[in-house]
């Protein structure tokens, strides 16, 4: 879903700019309060991960591919913020270095997969957590259904902004980039839940939401 | 708990190559779920017509030269993620180590540059002044609405109004104040009217050739706040900001202010107030702003002393109308946490 130069209009790519930058300049003071020494060679091996994983394109139906995202999965491990960050660590480097997603449309990539994605998927998670309480049956279930979410929620925002820009109407868009995404979310949730389930086999201490109350976030303020 | 990392950085690292180098050459390369719409859909050719970064190095996750395309993806993959790793590991110890506020000021710069003549009468949302002032006769009526929470989550809320007319051709006068609902996180919710600011504005010089424009204001700070429900200090403050203004070019127009306000409070230091502003015009219509500001009481303490960055945007609704909306993020303690503002901008001449 990384959106290329020449699909938006200028006024939805400078608003979701402003709206990237000002949420990764938040996410560098809540990062800068909130980790330690050990945090940073996580953040180096997950960016790097997520960037590998999404090189990995699978079939989908009707011709179509689609890869991991990773924005719930380091979301989980790194906390919201952190996982904002890597995700926009993530789309410059393939903008720049791969020419994959324009630069013009670098706010909107960045508010989709990482906002949206990251943010807003991390806060479907913390609801389901809530929810289906805390206990390891329902961490996995509020992830796999959250990292579905982080996913169509992803698309559909890409939809709405290729809407606006005039580019594709709503009825045609949304329907198209929601039902794609709806599947290419099935294979988002398998592989998050089975990349977690095995980090916490053998290294629990470094899925930072597992067994935590609240937010992670919350602990060190 | 604190368990070393090094073997599990190590083993990390390690799976991502494997996946990188042996599973990368064999991914499909049918289109993702947007290119397909692109093309089932007809708008494909509208992202192939032009690029606005054309440098990439490895286009397409291709080495150029490498004729054999499966070495070549695994290839640039490889590259990708050692580099995505030490960027990643940069990034993170440059976050880690450095104050936030250096950080803070890279980002609002480098995203004000990142985006390499419009009149310049729409100071909100940002907290510097600019050197215009509203023409003779003309009303400027200011409808603002902000939220801030400080770093220890109390929060206030507060609608504001402010009116300025055009006195002479190179004077205006303004009157503004706010309502106050602050949400202390512990004690009593309080609300009330806030401080209300009498704002006489001169223009000294206006900008020709190389000469930036300059101007002066003198306020006064009416004490219509309540002392006792801790919504301001019950006494009149006074300052002077000075402001001055340089279009760049068509698009760029950096603003400075400099000012100093003697405080009434007993036992409480005069300060210094400064700012710096840039305003990018993006289109006829939309306009970047992104500011750094702060306060110094000149006491020596650094810890009270409030320093925060703003960025925002305003929308030309019609030539008379404009819409605003910032986002402050406070570099230090004294300054909020964050803050969010939305304004109308409504200029009406009777």
């Amino acid at each position: 879903m990384h959106i290329p130069d020449g699909f938006l209009s200028h006024s939805i790519n400078a608003a979701t700019f402003v709206i990237s930058v000002g949420a990764c300049a938040y996410g560098v003071k809540r990062v800068n309060r909130n980790f330690g020494e050990r945090e940073v060679p996580l953040m180096g091996v997950t960016a790097a991960f997520i960037f590998a994983a999404q090189m990995i394109n699978f079939p989908v139906a009707g011709g179509t591919s689609g890869h991991f995202l990773g924005a719930l999965f380091s979301s989980v491990l790194l906390g919201p913020w952190a996982s904002l960050l890597i995700m926009t660590i993530v789309l410059v480097v393939q903008c720049l270095g791969f020419a994959d997603g324009g630069l013009t449309a670098i706010g909107s990539n960045i508010f989709n997969m990482g906002v949206i994605g990251a943010l807003g998927g991390y806060g479907v998670f913390i609801f389901l957590h809530t929810l289906f309480q805390k206990s390891r049956k329902g961490f996995f279930i509020a992830l796999a259904i959250s990292s579905w979410f982080s996913i169509v929620m992803g698309a559909s925002a890409a939809a709405i902004e290729l809407a606006i820009s005039g580019t594709s109407p709503l009825k045609v868009a949304l329907p198209a980039m929601a039902g794609i995404h709806a599947i290419i979310g099935i294979g988002e949730a398998i592989i998050t839940t089975t990349a977690v389930s095995l980090i916490l086999k053998t290294r629990p201490d470094l899925v930072i939401s597992y067994g935590k109350k609240g937010a992670p976030d919350e602990k060190a303020t | 708990m604190k368990r070393r990392l090094d073997g599990f950085v190590l083993i990390g690292l390690g799976i991502t190559l494997l996946l990188v180098l042996f599973l990368s050459p064999f991914a499909s390369t049918s289109p993702d779920g947007l290119e397909k719409m692109a093309e089932t859909k007809g708008f494909a050719a509208q992202g192939e017509s032009w690029k606005f970064w054309k440098y990439a190095p490895l286009t397409d996750y291709a080495i150029p030269g490498i004729k054999n395309e499966k070495v070549s993806t695994a290839l640039s993959g490889l590259i990708g993620t050692l580099a995505i790793f030490l960027i990643a590991l940069g990034v993170g110890k440059l976050i880690q180590k450095i104050p936030t506020k250096k950080v803070m000021l890279f980002i609002c710069f480098s995203s004000l540059i990142f985006f390499s003549s419009i009149p310049a009468h729409a100071a909100r949302p940002l907290t510097t002044d600019d050197a215009g002032t509203v023409e003779k006769g003309e009303f400027q009526f200011e409808v603002g609405f902000d939220a801030a929470r400080q770093d220890n989550h109390d929060r206030e809320i507060s609608p504001s109004l402010t009116v300025s007319y055009g006195l002479l051709k190179k004077m205006d006068v303004g009157i503004g104040s706010a309502y106050l609902f602050a949400r202390p996180k512990e004690g009593e919710n309080q609300n009330g009217l806030g401080d209300t600011e009498l704002k006489l504005k001169y223009r000294l010089l206006d900008e020709k050739d190389w000469m930036p424009a300059f101007a002066l204001t003198g306020k006064l700070k009416i004490p219509t706040a309540s002392e006792s429900k801790g919504l301001g200090s019950g006494k009149t403050d006074f300052g002077i900001n000075t402001i001055v203004m340089k279009n760049l070019s068509k698009r760029w127009v950096f603003y400075l202010n400099l000012g100093y306000t003697f405080v009434g409070e007993h036992g409480v230091n005069n300060e210094f107030n400064y700012s710096a502003a840039a305003q990018f015009v993006l289109t006829d219509k939309w306009v970047l702003v992104g500011e750094i500001v702060g306060v110094n009481n000149l006491n020596g303490r650094k810890g009270d002393d409030p320093i925060s960055g703003l960025l925002g945007t305003y929308y030309l609704i019609t030539d008379k109308m404009i819409w605003d909306a910032g986002f402050e993020i406070g570099m230090n303690k004294a300054a909020p946490d964050f803050r969010l503002t939305t304004g109308l901008t409504w200029l009406f001449k009777p």
